[in-house]
């Protein structure tokens, strides 16, 4: 191939890439749903950087991802050992109710308002999010 | 619900930052230095840009800083921008309400020495939450550059310091997706040399960059380098090809893409701008990204009209995790020196099919000092 056209051959091949909506094996780990989701979405210049850190949350990177669910605002994310009374894996909908990360996507924050404000996560990314709480939050410690 | 009528906000915030408008390349001159005296445009205006300013706006002005009434000695330029905008922001079919908020308060200085010149851009920028004081002002962009051509707009530049690495098409409205989603964000910019060559037919920037070493809080975060090349084929067509390699402690993020704009007729430009994204994430997981900006600008007196369509597949092996945007923005050059803007947009997860829809419709006031 001409070495001129690869970008385009790139760009071409990328475009075809067979998707799959009846399945999501993307990993439900800490830091994949802080790199793939929460910093594109949440972790903006003007919301939750480390730069602006609207009420302290930071999710533009991994350890700021990580000081914000588990220092700044605990309640974000609770794992079943963190419940009121603590329970043992799986906890199941028990720790979905109480981690206010999943209520603010699926549905609205203390002030009415669903996060991203200016855009809805997707359903997938949110169901991404809820399959990792279910499943104790892993590589949030 | 937000059912607050005036909500004082910056989350929209669409600070025009380094960003030139791209939209009067090709129909006004060839290149961005043409018109500013940074080889990557944006900031200061050469002679060439302020008679630009002066020309297509509707009633004129002294374009020059400050209306001329300041003098200002040989080797000294300087400028600013400030802008503030307010308007109807829905975020889905319960949360709307009414906006107001502040965009960009920033002043330009340039000292030109011969061959050298220093550039600083200072100002006001949106602060960390709870440390207003420490974090309000900041100079976003400081270099000191070297040029082959003393005074010219062409030839060899070479720049250290902090900057925007040059990539993509660098829209004031950063928004639009390939900045949004793409290698070139909001406050993207950061400490790096680079080598630029500018020529009315073609042009190349090659930057190296690290990550802020002196404010650890920046968008930046990451090692690596950006080229960006483009030739213009004809005075009506330019094509550019575009890399960057992103290195942060978390993943690492490949961008490879094109560039294209076409003038059509004298009074239309289409342009665009498609990225391929490999985002690799060093604790597992792979992303393969599109991020894709189109922009048809349309010039009627001292008005440009804006369509812009983007797209953004946020992993090319599964559905429905793409989102579309289009946006109708009006500008009114009044004056030399003010613009007034109305930008709208509506956005959609999977063209609508995968969640609610959203928008807004904003009106921005722009002066230029």
């Amino acid at each position: 191939m001409n070495v001129k056209m690869w970008p385009f051959a790139l760009l071409l091949a990328a475009g075809c890439n067979v998707e799959n909506d009846t399945q999501d094996d993307r990993p439900a780990t800490f830091e994949f749903i802080t790199q793939a989701i929460l910093k594109p979405s949440c972790g903006t210049a003007e919301c939750h950087s480390a730069m602006k850190a609207v009420k302290g949350d930071v999710f533009d990177s991994v350890a700021g991802a990580r000081e914000t669910m588990t220092v700044t605002h605990s309640d974000l994310v609770y794992k079943c050992e963190q419940l009121q009374p603590a329970e043992t894996f799986p906890c199941g909908n028990d720790a979905l109710n109480a981690s206010y990360l999943y209520q603010v996507i699926d549905d609205k924050d203390v002030e009415g308002d669903r996060m991203p404000l200016d855009q809805a996560l997707s359903n997938k990314d949110i169901v991404l999010i809820r399959t990792w709480i279910l499943d104790d939050a892993p590589g949030l410690n | 619900m937000r059912n607050a009528l005036l909500v004082v906000s910056v989350v929209l915030a669409t600070a025009g930052t380094a960003a030139a408008y791209p939209q009067f390349q090709l129909i006004k001159d060839q290149t961005c230095s043409s018109c500013h005296l940074s080889p990557a445009g944006g900031g200061l205006l050469s002679e060439n840009g302020l008679n630009t300013a002066e020309t297509i706006s509707q009633w004129g002005t002294a374009p020059e800083f400050f209306y001329k009434k300041v003098p200002l000695p040989s080797w000294l330029e300087l400028g600013g921008d400030f802008r503030g905008a307010g308007g109807f922001d829905q975020s889905d079919r319960i949360d709307k309400g009414f906006v107001v908020f502040p965009m960009q308060a920033d002043l330009y200085a340039a000292a030109t020495f011969g061959a050298y010149s220093v550039h600083v851009t200072g100002g006001v920028r949106d602060p960390q939450d709870g440390n207003t004081a420490k974090t309000l002002f900041a100079s976003r962009e400081h270099w000191v550059q070297w040029q082959q051509n003393p005074g010219e707009t062409e030839g060899v530049f070479v720049r250290v310091g902090r900057f925007m690495p040059v990539f993509g098409l660098r829209e004031v409205e950063h928004p639009y997706y390939d900045r949004r989603y793409g290698g070139s964000p909001l406050y993207g910019e950061t400490y790096g040399a680079a080598v630029e060559y500018v020529d009315p037919k073609w042009e190349i920037h090659a930057t190296g960059f690290i990550h802020d070493p002196i404010f650890k809080d920046s968008i930046e975060r990451g090692n690596g380098g950006a080229l960006y090349g483009e030739a213009r084929v004809t005075e009506q067509t330019a094509l550019g090809l575009e890399a960057k390699l992103d290195i942060t402690p978390d993943d690492k993020t490949t961008y490879v893409g094109v560039v294209g704009k076409q003038v059509i007729g004298k009074t239309i430009l289409v342009q665009a701008d498609v990225q391929f994204v490999h985002h690799k994430i060093d604790a597992g997981g792979i992303e393969n990204q599109i991020v894709a900006t189109a922009i048809a600008s349309y010039f009627i007196g001292p008005f440009m009209i804006d369509l812009g369509l983007n797209d953004y597949h946020e992993n090319l092996a599964y559905k429905l995790l793409d989102q579309e945007a289009i946006d109708l923005n009006a500008h009114w050059f009044a004056t030399s020196h003010l613009e007034l803007l109305l930008t709208n947009r509506f956005q959609m997860l999977a063209f609508g099919a995968d969640g609610e829809s959203s928008g807004y419709s904003l009106l921005q006031l722009h002066y230029r000092l």
